[in-house]
């Protein structure tokens, strides 16, 4: 039931899209893609001064129950939705930080904004929103956005101990059929589903970790992932599905309860399809064939499938192995990236976006194989907006429960040339995160350039770049850390880091309690998630097979078959860092 | 047998490089390398560098040393860097022109590489940074260096 990216209640859902320097919305016709508006960064959106390096796009939802979706947007200044008028974005409402909305004390800095839902039925989405202080949502009444409620952490709703420095809340839906939307919220403790009774939350449906869930998946918050809501089996109730490094399973919200309605350990075929949780990646989950079930669109390095519900589980309704052609889309799960499914064309199912190095095209389930209604090759004048998936980003991310905030401190000078660096990396950074269900926040950027008593440091001197052995000049940088707090990172950029064995190109050294790393500006472009990779854990792979240049933590540049993967294993490393936090 | 330049180029491209970053590289290298000097990443070109200075024969000193008066800060930075790899002979002509370099990190690294076989005037030169050289860390570097220098 959550609200689709349609802009315009004209049936077909926009995709938002933007690069270095712009932001627009797209919207398939007939073949194509065409821009239904585009704005530059410096554009003035009404009052909202569009800065596409330092704004953040999303979550999407229909705020004012005008069937037409709008797009959240916050940036270091405070919060805007902006909606569609014509062929320009203008905001609906917007707030400085500091703006008491109603109870809540907006701050952009530290207040998360992931999950768009309609907790009340009233046709009008939500926005929930944490901070370290709690839990609020946020809804738009007639003077702009409101809290419709909030808790500080320590308030019990229901019996679940709120605490947003260990809870994650996500996936969203409605999950009972009552046609409002409820929440998953999971801790080191357990799981409880945050519904709204009576206009108050109350956490439903709680159970501790150990236990069997229907008495047969064991609940473990420490390694299940919930990932994606959806109604699999067509009965009006969405259901979560949750992985774990034993399997899968489809959990239900049944009586009060979380049963599982399905689960298979990995090594299962369902239909052709093998599950191994270790190396699928799971979504998008949509309705992909019109039939009212929500499909489960999967991926892994053999190549993508759909899995569909057949009454009483999942099994394959199409299956495509790298290097088959499915309508004109050349199937390459190595450099292909699944963005969100919606109904781009307005036909009743949703297609599936799917982008490559070559492009961009709509993969859409016909019968037990897919076609290409839409392909847009790199170089493409898409209505204005030209396609370029070297620099675009297609799509807002998905709520992700858990994320790390980046700051970014540079000792050299912050030309317009080293901006684009530094948004480019930030923006690979931040979809390889994302992918695996970690939102990457940019922090704050400091100059720190002008001050002549660090420009020794310019060059920094990182020794033999081993973790938990920092060389004084570590020690005197990562010393810098104004506005940032204990468990953020920093991501220092230098002219040159030079150490025993050479220059480097990164390196994620960092003084005990001040976690971070320096790079400097080269044309990797995975080179600032590598090092945060470090950061948070990750090590090299090793050096053979050559596949492993496949993997983010590859030890020199020369990734194939990019974007570089993130192993399952290496996810579960990130998010047992103690510096990942939920949102 | 010299490398192929590609070759040399993905082995020299570790991100964190250590020890085995340079195995097997050697004076057949060199005129790869030296295409590697012009490599726009600066981090790769400072690379190069290293390399050289560990092949460390006359031609890769000679190398160096046109290195030495590059205009990318980078490639100066490398050179000052790792001329402590060359023998004191070969890496005081190398060092000479960065210890007056205008560049605040080029001079730190130049005067870390200094050593007690260099010749006096060189020595001489980081004693004199001691007292003027205008960024204090690099004046406490040049003391601190200076005293190891025996004076």
């Amino acid at each position: 039931m959550l609200t689709s990216s349609d802009f315009d209640d004209d049936g077909h859902a926009e995709l938002v899209v933007s690069s270095a320097t712009d932001l627009g919305l797209l919207q398939v016709s007939g073949s194509t893609l065409t821009a239904t508006a585009r704005a530059s960064s410096g554009t003035w959106l009404g009052g909202w001064n569009l800065q596409v390096q330092d704004n953040r796009f999303g979550p999407v939802g229909d705020f004012d129950g005008d069937h037409r979706a709008e797009l959240v947007v916050s940036s270091p200044w405070g919060l805007g939705i902006l909606e569609r008028q014509g062929g320009e974005l203008r905001p609906l409402t917007m707030a400085a930080n500091g703006t008491r909305l109603g109870e809540w004390n907006l701050q952009t800095g530290d207040n998360r904004f992931e999950q768009v839902l309609d907790l009340d039925g009233d046709g009008r989405d939500g926005l929930l929103v944490t901070s370290p202080w709690g839990l609020g949502l946020l809804g738009l009444g007639r003077s702009g956005l409101s809290s419709h409620w909030l808790f500080p952490n320590g308030t019990r709703l229901g019996g679940w101990n709120l605490q947003t420095g260990d809870n994650r809340f996500g996936p969203a839906g409605d999950l009972d059929g009552d046609g409002r939307d409820e929440v998953l919220v999971s801790s080191p403790w357990g799981v409880g589903v945050l519904d709204v009774d009576a206009g108050s939350p109350t956490v439903v449906a709680m159970a501790a970790n150990g236990t069997r869930l229907g008495g047969r998946w064991n609940l473990q918050t420490g390694d299940n992932r919930f990932r994606l809501a959806g109604d699999v089996d067509g009965d009006g109730r969405e259901e979560v599905l949750v992985t774990s490094p034993w399997g899968i399973g489809v959990l239900a919200l049944r009586d009060g309860a979380l049963v599982p309605l399905f689960l298979v350990p990995n090594g299962t075929r369902l239909g052709e399809w093998v599950v191994d949780t270790a190396s699928n990646r799971f979504g998008p989950l949509a309705d992909l064939d019109g039939d009212g079930r929500a499909e489960l669109f999967v991926s892994s390095p053999w190549g993508v499938g759909v899995l569909e519900w057949n009454g009483s589980g999942l099994t394959s309704s199409v299956m495509a192995a790298n290097g088959a052609r499915v309508g004109e889309w050349v199937v390459d799960t190595r450099n292909n990236r699944f963005g969100r499914a919606a109904d781009y064309d307005g036909d009743g199912r949703a297609e599936v976006l799917a982008s490559s190095p070559w492009g961009v095209g709509l993969l859409k389930q016909s019968g037990s194989t897919f076609s290409t209604p839409v392909m847009a090759a790199n170089g493409t004048n898409a209505g204005g907006w030209r396609i370029d998936t070297d620099d675009d980003r297609y799509g807002v991310r998905g709520g992700c429960a858990d994320h790390v905030t980046v700051h970014t401190k540079t000792l050299v000078t912050p030309t317009a040339a080293v901006r684009t660096f530094l948004h480019r990396q930030f923006t690979e950074a931040e979809q390889l995160f994302a992918d695996v269900g970690i939102a990457l926040y940019r922090g704050s950027l400091e100059d720190l350039s002008a001050d002549p008593a660090l420009a020794h440091l310019v060059a920094l001197d990182v020794g033999t770049c081993t973790l938990g052995a920092p060389t004084a000049e570590h020690v005197d940088l990562y010393a810098h850390r104004a506005g940032v707090a204990a468990d953020d990172l920093v991501v220092y950029l230098v002219q040159t880091l030079v150490g025993g064995s050479g220059t480097f190109a990164g390196c994620a050294t960092h003084p005990a309690g001040q976690p971070g790393a320096a790079i400097v500006q080269a044309g990797a472009r995975w080179l600032l998630a590598h090092e945060l990779g470090h950061v948070l854990g990750l090590r090299h792979p090793p050096t053979t097979p050559a596949t492993n240049a496949d993997q983010l933590m590859w030890w020199t540049t020369s990734w194939t078959n990019t974007p570089p993967d993130l192993a399952e294993s290496e996810v579960s490393t990130l998010l047992q860092s103690l510096l990942t936090h939920p949102v | 047998m010299a490398k192929p330049l590609e070759e040399l180029r993905e082995q020299l491209s570790a991100i964190e490089p250590d020890e085995r970053t340079y195995a097997g590289i050697g004076p057949a290298d060199v005129p790869a390398l030296r295409t590697l000097l012009e490599e726009e990443e600066g981090w790769l070109a400072g690379r190069a560098v290293f390399a050289l200075a560990l092949v460390g024969d006359r031609a890769a000193a000679d190398a160096l040393r046109e290195a030495s008066t590059s205009s990318r800060e980078e490639v100066r930075v490398a050179v000052a860097a790792s001329a402590d790899r060359l023998a004191p002979e070969l890496s005081d002509a190398v060092l000479a022109p960065l210890l007056d370099d205008e560049v605040t990190a080029v001079r730190k690294f130049a005067i870390r590489a200094v050593s007690p076989a260099s010749d006096p005037g060189l020595r001489a030169r980081v004693a004199g940074l001691a007292r003027s050289e205008r960024n204090a860390a690099v004046r406490a570097g040049a003391l601190t260096r200076t005293e190891q220098l025996g004076g």
